[in-house]
């Protein structure tokens, strides 16, 4: 038993097995001038398509085989014509074959060879085999047939205008299935009438039209449940019928007028009225592939017409979107030529055709109907694109169809949801400028359709495309329409499910920050409103949110305040705008205290303290007090872990030094607060190295009421040092012990050499000689290596130290 | 996640330390770098927190800030030239590549280091 496969396979080998026969017989009576016999054996191969057995793959590789014999013959046809050896009564002798197909194949043959030699009436061969293959109506024969009629004639299609001496216009009556008898006894005209390039279209578009007959009939035939089998068949088959189409676009003489006037017209009728929904739709395709665009450009209407009325199952959109996209890419090719002229309002048509499309078909899936207006916004977007309005309509009858349909809270993973989606990222990614998107009055609404997923993700898109065009927004109301539109990112939705992907949440929240560095007015005071906007908006965020948001807002405020400082001899009000702005700040780092942040509240305001200390506008001394207590209370009441106090005292120390704006009465409390701090830390070695930081504070801490210049006070210093010896004598652990010692030695030699008098050199010698003492007794490992490296290094220094002569010391009596 | 506030790195001939530097008391000072480098025991030291590039030799040991490659806000400066460094190290020589960005240019600068 073979399968249908193999079954196939015998029957295409038996078939050309034949024809190799005949073919090779052929020859050899040809060779011999015995054309009658040849033409015998011809016939034979011939009756090898009379086949309804093969499928149509396998007929086409058998009529491919023939059709090359074939030419063998039109040759020698054509060789003896040339010799001047006509054979009398060719055309008629061919009819004499018993069957109609080989028939009619040797008819073609013939016919076109009596062309090529300039016999008879080119237009009258044409018109009769055209309308002589009307003999086979089977369908899967006569689509072959027709296509060998149309191969044959390929090059020999009359392609002139209509002569202005009007040749005699012979009107042929609708030939018999058997030729015209005695046609080659027509030879009076003198000039074999050539026929013109209407003639041309006359003959393809019967052609086309019987040949779609016939594909058409392909689907009825045979029994229901061989239907899908049926329909890919026949798709097989398309590009036969569809090569009819090719040829008349072929035709040089065919202009914009004819085509408007004698092409379109026929082939759109035989469209629409043959109401088969595969034809409909590859033809109208092929139609949209094969000729040019001007073409399509001044035939707009009666297209989109056509395709009102085609059979519901064909996939309309894809049609459509296959004519706009080729305009839109036409549009664009910049030749100046090349443009859309005025008259042809392309916006309008489509969008008025495609709303009459939509109408008649109440089934066409949403998803669909978005794709139709993806399709139009494109066209809006390249061929329109200063009319924003073009895009703002789309959107607008988009949202009145899903308002219509009632459409709401589109699942994301659904396929109207997606196809939204992506109309909604259009414009986005067209303009490139978030600030055209405020723009389309229906952007926002459109936006309430989706759900929070795909909110989220259309918003992201927003987002990441203005950082990455790097887009200011200069005003607040623009601030507002923007952070409206990214609703999801900003503020927790009332759709928003419960859990979310920490990670995710961290990336999109740092978009969220670099986002706010693009808010940038274009004056000092419209950046104030800008922030202030902004910050209204993520101050809603929830507390998950504002660590990431508002201290960016905070950062841009310190930016701003020192934007009016440098500008303070333009603005009288400057002092009381920076005065404002810290006030601004305090309350936005006090929101981030509320949401039990600590370390973050912290270092924003010591960042702010130090911007504060260097811009004088009025009372900026309270302000910054204000600032470094707010740190302090933070550092007091919220730090727990040790190790995290003595980074933050570290912190506060460090920022503290670098402030001179305190007079005495504020820097004296600060000084006592943050020794007293270090001091009362939990674990010995943080209280001793807390009390070395401290001493900076003493010397390099800087007064206002030393007009800015460094306290330098040696006596607290060396208090502060031998407090610091103190305590990390009291540490148990030796090696731990050994190691403060070596880093208060490098404290002494850090202030000594900085001209601090009150560091004796002997306790310099002192601590050398513990030290010394000391470093042996350790264990050795890992630690005690490196304690011993340190304390070389800094021998190493003092030794060099001592042999360079310097004004603020002198290491005279040191015993390194 | 949490980083070591000090680290050090072999890379070649050379210890390499690196440290934040807002640790460092004063902020931005020779000497008290040095303090750091000696404990550390390195040869090259790696600092940033003020945002501004520097590199020098101190006592036979090189220091170097990168700066800020976005050139980021600092409150100690209020202009700040985007920059970064790239080191070259090759035996005991370390070359340095400054790249900073001075208007719209981007400006280089090679800094030789030997190791002693």
């Amino acid at each position: 038993m073979m399968t249908p496969q193999e079954e196939q396979e015998k029957l295409l080998e038996e078939a050309l097995t034949v024809v190799r026969t005949q073919s090779f017989q052929m020859k050899r009576c040809l060779d011999k001038s015995k054309l009658m016999d040849g033409l015998k054996h011809a016939s034979n191969m011939l009756s090898e398509l009379r086949t309804s057995l093969l499928s149509p793959k396998s007929y086409y590789e058998l009529y491919m085989a023939i059709s090359d014999e074939l030419c063998h013959l039109e040759t020698y046809l054509l060789d003896e014509f040339s010799k001047g050896r006509k054979v009398t009564d060719l055309y008629e002798l061919v009819q004499y074959a018993g069957n109609i197909i080989p028939r009619l194949y040797l008819l073609i043959t013939v016919g076109v060879v009596y062309i090529k030699s300039n016999e008879l009436s080119r237009k009258d061969i044409l018109k009769d085999l055209v309308e002589m293959c009307r003999g086979v109506q089977h369908p899967l024969r006569g689509l072959f047939l027709r296509n060998y009629l149309l191969q044959c004639t390929k090059n020999v299609l009359p392609d002139a205008e209509e002569d202005a001496e009007g040749g005699e216009v012979s009107v042929m009556s609708h030939a018999a299935p058997r030729a015209i008898a005695g046609l080659n006894k027509m030879v009076n005209s003198s000039d074999a009438d050539a026929g013109t390039v209407r003639d041309s279209i006359d003959f393809i578009q019967l052609n086309f039209a019987e040949m779609n007959k016939l594909w058409v009939r392909m689907q009825h035939q045979g029994h229901s449940r061989d239907r899908e089998k049926r329909e890919q068949e026949r798709r097989e088959l398309r590009i036969l019928v569809g090569t009819n189409l090719v040829r008349l676009s072929q035709l040089e003489c065919v202009d914009v007028e004819k085509y408007k006037k004698l092409v379109l017209p026929g082939v759109l009728e035989q469209v629409v009225s043959c109401k088969d929904a595969i034809a409909q739709e590859y033809l109208m395709e092929c139609v949209i592939q094969v000729f040019p665009d001007e073409y399509h450009l001044q035939t707009l209407n009666s297209f989109l017409h056509a395709c009102v009325d085609l059979h519901p199952d064909v996939n309309i959109k894809n049609v459509i979107i296959a004519l706009i996209d080729r305009l839109a890419q036409f549009s664009r090719k910049g030749d100046v030529a090349r443009t859309i002229p005025m008259e042809i309002q392309l916006f309008d048509i489509f969008s008025q055709q495609i709303s009459l499309i939509i109408q008649n078909r109440p089934d066409m899936p949403p998803e669909d109907i978005v794709s139709l207006q993806v399709a139009l916004i494109n066209l809006a977007l390249k061929c329109y694109p200063t009319k924003l309005d073009y895009v703002d309509k789309v959107l607008e009858t988009t949202e009145e169809i899903f308002h219509r349909l009632n459409l709401d809270h589109l699942d994301a993973a659904s396929a109207v949801s997606r196809e939204l989606a992506r109309l909604m990222k259009i414009p986005i990614d067209s303009y490139n400028n978030v600030l055209e998107l405020l723009k389309l009055e229906h952007y926002g609404p459109l936006m309430e359709y989706f759900d929070y997923q795909a909110r989220k993700s259309i918003s992201t898109h927003l987002i990441l495309n203005a950082l990455e065009n790097e887009t200011v927004i200069p005003s607040p109301e623009q601030v507002e329409g923007i952070l409206n539109i990214v609703g999801p990112l900003v503020q927790d939705q009332s759709d928003q499910p419960e859990m979310d992907d920490e990670e995710d949440f961290a990336e999109e929240q740092g978009y969220m920050g670099r986002f706010i560095h693009l808010l940038s007015g274009d004056t000092p005071d419209q950046q104030y409103l800008v922030l202030s906007t902004a910050r209204k908006h993520f101050g809603n965020g929830g507390n998950r949110r504002i660590r990431h948001t508002l201290p960016p807002i905070v950062f841009a405020a310190y930016r701003l305040a020192l934007k009016y400082y440098q500008l303070r001899e333009e603005d009288e009000k400057w002092e009381k705008k920076c005065g404002k702005i810290f006030q601004f700040c305090h309350q936005t780092i006090g929101a981030l205290m509320k949401a039990e942040l600590t370390e973050l509240p912290l270092r924003l305001f010591l960042q702010g303290a130090l911007v504060i200390s260097q811009l004088d506008f009025e009372n900026h001394e309270t302000v910054a007090y204000e600032f470094m207590s707010q740190a302090f209370t933070l550092y007091e009441d919220e730090i727990s872990d040790s190790k995290a106090q003595l980074a933050a005292i570290t912190l506060i120390v460090s920022t503290f030094e670098k402030i001179s704006c305190f007079g005495e009465e504020n820097h004296e409390p600060l000084r006592t607060q943050c020794t007293l701090a270090a001091s009362k830390l939990l674990k010995k070695p943080d209280q001793c190295r807390g009390v070395v930081v401290c001493s900076h504070m003493f010397w390099s801490g800087k007064s206002k009421d030393r007009a800015g210049k460094e306290l330098r006070d040696g006596k607290r210093v060396v208090e502060c040092l031998k407090k610091a010896g103190r305590i990390a004598n009291q540490c148990m652990d030796k090696s731990v012990q050994v190691q403060l010692y070596v880093e208060i030695l490098n404290s002494q030699i850090y202030f000594y050499e900085n001209g601090c008098s009150e560091i004796q050199v002997s306790s310099i010698n002192e601590l050398i000689a513990k030290i010394r003492e000391d470093l042996p007794n350790l264990e050795s490992n890992d630690e005690s290596d490196q304690i011993n490296k340190h304390f070389a290094n800094t021998i190493t220094h003092l030794k060099i130290a001592k042999l360079q002569s310097s004004s603020n010391f002198s290491y005279d009596g040191l015993d390194p | 996640m949490s980083y070591p506030e000090l680290k050090v790195v072999t890379v070649g001939q050379f210890r390499i330390g690196l440290c934040h530097g807002h640790q460092v008391v004063p902020w931005d000072d020779t000497e008290s770098l040095a303090l750091i480098q000696r404990q550390l025991d390195v040869d090259i030291l790696i600092t940033g927190h003020t945002h501004k590039f520097q590199a020098f030799e101190h006592e036979e040991k090189f220091y170097i800030n990168p700066g800020s490659i976005t050139g980021a806000y600092s409150p100690l400066d209020s202009k700040v030239a985007p920059s970064f460094v790239l080191l070259d190290i090759q035996q005991s020589t370390v070359i340095a590549y400054v790249y900073q960005l001075v208007g719209e240019e981007v400006k280089v600068e090679r800094i030789e280091y030997k190791k002693c």
